[in-house]
């Protein structure tokens, strides 16, 4: 709401008067306007807060995994040089098989820190977007927030965020590898 | 020598990710942060495969794809589409513009390794 269209505050006697503003160039912002300057920016600085906290410990844990995928190679290669039908070889063949398994799990489960960094981002922007354009939506129609929805949709890279956008159920990911 | 794969991925978490899978598995990678740094990356140097995202900045994935395939070095070189994105029409997108295999994130890395074993010429 523009303050031009605030009646109420022009009767207000703290309200400043013409001759008290006649040094401003712009009326400070009110209603939906003051509102959204004030706590928009405070969600946004939330949300770059989240995808920088989840981003450093994505790029720690790696780091640990890529050491432990070192280590592992080390005992690989150190497993070459023992007699291989020794039971305490068996047993370390058997440790480092487990060991490359809890690495590909770790590999995979980092790979969610990336995505929600990336859903966290599209949420940012759209954010900022939206807070920018809220003070001129004092007459929206159902319409155009139905056109602003769909441009939400638009912006999504996985089904995931869909289904979160329209209220589904998140069904499990199908088969994830596709030969054409 | 070890066969050379070509990265393309914007998030750098995801493309130490799958440095660290194509290592293990005795692949040499290159890395490039997008579409538009992968096509500079495009020096006529052997690549035997290039894995790429879908939605990245400055040249997105499927852009990068219809180029590839313009480059005579490189229009042979299998791609794999590795993205975030599961949608058909995404998808049909990729396959019309030539790529050969399709992976949604997140992956499994013997997922990637079988598919770049299978592909990698």
């Amino acid at each position: 709401m523009s303050p031009q269209a605030c009646p109420s505050k022009s009767t207000d006697p703290a309200t400043p008067t013409a001759a008290d503003t006649a040094g401003m160039t712009e009326a400070p912002p009110t209603g939906v306007g003051v509102m959204t300057e004030a706590v928009v920016p405070v969600w946004t600085r939330q949300l770059a807060a989240i995808q920088h906290t989840v981003q450093g410990g994505t790029v720690e844990l790696l780091t640990s995994v890529a050491s432990i995928l070192g280590l592992q190679d080390q005992l690989s290669a150190e497993l070459k040089n023992l007699p291989p039908d020794a039971p305490f070889t068996q047993a370390l063949q058997q440790l480092n098989d487990d060991f490359q398994q809890q690495c590909e799990h770790a590999l995979m489960a980092l790979q969610f820190g990336d995505r929600v960094v990336q859903m966290v981002d599209i949420l940012y922007q759209d954010t900022e977007r939206f807070a920018l354009e809220l003070p001129g939506m004092q007459e929206a129609s159902p319409a155009e927030a139905e056109a602003w929805l769909n441009a939400l949709e638009a912006r999504y890279t996985t089904d995931e965020q869909r289904q979160f956008h329209r209220g589904e159920e998140v069904k499990p990911a199908q088969d994830n590898v596709e030969f054409f | 020598m070890s066969k050379t794969i070509l990265v393309i991925d914007d998030s750098g978490s995801f493309r130490t990710v799958v440095k660290l899978a194509l290592q293990k598995a005795g692949y040499t990678v290159i890395e490039a942060v997008d579409g538009q740094d992968a096509v500079g990356k495009l020096t006529g140097a052997k690549i035997n495969l290039i894995v790429c995202d879908v939605n990245m900045p400055n040249m997105d994935g499927l852009t990068f794809l219809r180029h590839v395939k313009t480059v005579a070095a490189y229009k042979f070189t299998p791609v794999i589409m590795l993205t975030t994105e599961s949608q058909e029409a995404k998808k049909a997108e990729g396959r019309a513009a030539g790529a050969k295999a399709w992976i949604t994130k997140p992956f499994q890395p013997s997922q990637l390794v079988d598919a770049v074993n299978r592909l990698c010429v």
